[in-house]
């Protein structure tokens, strides 16, 4: 197997979910060196699996004790699961959620996470999320000097902000790749209320290519970044992308205004 | 002896009783109805309880609980009428409207919605799947169907899901499987 012409759906889908034995994975690891739209199917694939994840993850059963059986479960009446469908069917708003945070350069998670962001929950513009998902190193720069106006601004230790990174982003937090490993350090180090979080997914795609992630110390790696912005827009923190930093006139600083 | 074996019988129930967290996701992603979830939960955990002598492998046991879950699953949807909810493709073409109603919603809801809405054999599979982790071959097991029907409905509840949250994803071939399922 040389090309990825031979590699099916399924195959793709047993490679994201470890199916596959050494060499089957190591040649659909190198149709993925390869192609280009071969990675986004992957990634479209780790997104589905952090979806679900998501969705059922903190699921708990109001069952806290064993109860009484209350005699079966054919006496239920059918209508209680139609009505259940019916009732999680309210409010699907699948356009809201172009995001692929685990997907290889997309740039579609920052709309749907402005559109979270913009949920009836009260902001705190103390609370910062940023997240940057690209490589590029204007977004990196523009993420440092934003984080660097907001502790200015919150010298007094009111305010907290979090650097998340995924795909492209992860290179900002990798020790011997980050242009700006040391500030990165510095930031940490010397700011109790800076924090920088790498994604727990990214990281082991980057794992199950062969690479080794080789994260800055001191940055967390426990989470995915969807999890992490979604719990942090639940509890009210303002969304920043990287990317909507930069100003058309000064392509380096961060926008005026931009949430600070 | 016989202590030795009482010992164990009770350890094994006392797994069976931990698991219900384990067991609530996955029929909640089937079913979609909190409560109906726990009813079944409730029911599979005293199957396993009372069978637990059955279970021949402990590290089998979470297969094995599914199984009881599945069947009885199955036999509430037998019971109901709901034969239609096994249709896949009947499934597919009354699938809850996508993009009406409330915008408001969570996402931790959209997801739980999207999901709601696959035909009950994709979700039975991609929550076996993506969240117990288990391996084609147990899933193939629980829910006594072949590995290639696994990931068939695996990869159509993806591409399904993906397309309820999101624009359409990529196509890819549609070629046969050239690789060996290891676990």
């Amino acid at each position: 197997m040389n090309s990825h012409d031979h590699i099916d759906e399924n195959t793709l889908g047993a490679f994201v979910d470890g199916q596959l034995n050494e060499a089957d994975r190591a040649a659909v690891i190198r149709a993925l060196d390869a192609n280009f739209e071969l990675r986004e199917q992957v990634y479209q694939l780790r997104r589905a699996k952090d979806l679900v994840k998501l969705g059922f993850g903190g699921a708990t059963s109001s069952a806290a004790k064993p109860r009484p059986w209350r005699g079966g479960l054919t006496r239920r009446p059918a209508v209680a699961l139609a009505a259940s469908f019916a009732m999680l069917g309210i409010g699907f708003s699948a356009g809201s959620l172009d995001y692929s945070l685990t997907g290889p350069g997309s740039m579609q998670a920052g709309q749907a996470m402005q559109e979270l962001s913009a949920a009836p929950v009260p902001q705190q513009t103390n609370h910062v999320v940023l997240h940057i998902e690209d490589s590029d190193p204007r977004h990196f720069i523009a993420a440092l000097n934003y984080v660097d106006t907001f502790m200015q601004r919150y010298a007094d230790g009111s305010g907290e902000i979090e650097v998340v990174a995924n795909a492209g982003g992860l290179d900002l937090m990798r020790a011997g790749l980050s242009p700006y490993e040391q500030r990165v350090v510095d930031m940490i180090n010397r700011h109790g209320n800076v924090s920088f979080i790498a994604c727990s997914n990214a990281i082991r795609n980057l794992e199950l290519q062969g690479i080794e992630p080789g994260i800055i110390s001191n940055v967390d790696t426990d989470e995915t970044a969807l999890q992490h912005i979604v719990g942090r827009l639940q509890s009210g923190w303002t969304y920043v992308k990287a990317e909507s930093l930069i100003d058309a006139r000064h392509n380096s600083a961060p926008a005026a205004g931009t949430a600070l | 002896m016989r202590k030795l074996a009482f010992c164990a019988n009770q350890s094994v129930k006392g797994r069976i009783a931990d698991a219900r967290g384990r067991l609530y996701r996955v029929a909640l992603a089937w079913c979609g109805d909190p409560m109906l979830a726990d009813d079944l939960v409730q029911e599979t955990l005293a199957n396993g309880i009372a069978k637990n002598h059955q279970l021949r492998d402990e590290k089998r046991l979470f297969p094995w609980l599914y199984s009881i879950l599945n069947n009885n699953w199955r036999s509430y949807l037998r019971a109901r009428k709901n034969h239609d909810e096994l249709n896949d493709q009947l499934a597919d073409d009354t699938a809850i409207g996508p993009r009406s109603n409330c915008q408001e919603l969570e996402l931790v809801e959209q997801v739980r919605a999207a999901v709601a809405s696959l035909p009950l054999e994709q979700r039975q599979v991609i929550a076996l799947v993506d969240l117990e982790e288990f391996s084609y071959c147990d899933v193939a097991q629980v829910l006594e169907i072949p590995i290639g029907t696994v990931m068939s409905r695996l990869h159509r509840a993806r591409k399904n899901l993906l397309s309820r949250l999101s624009p359409p994803v990529a196509e890819s071939g549609s070629g046969k499987n050239h690789m060996h399922i290891v676990k």
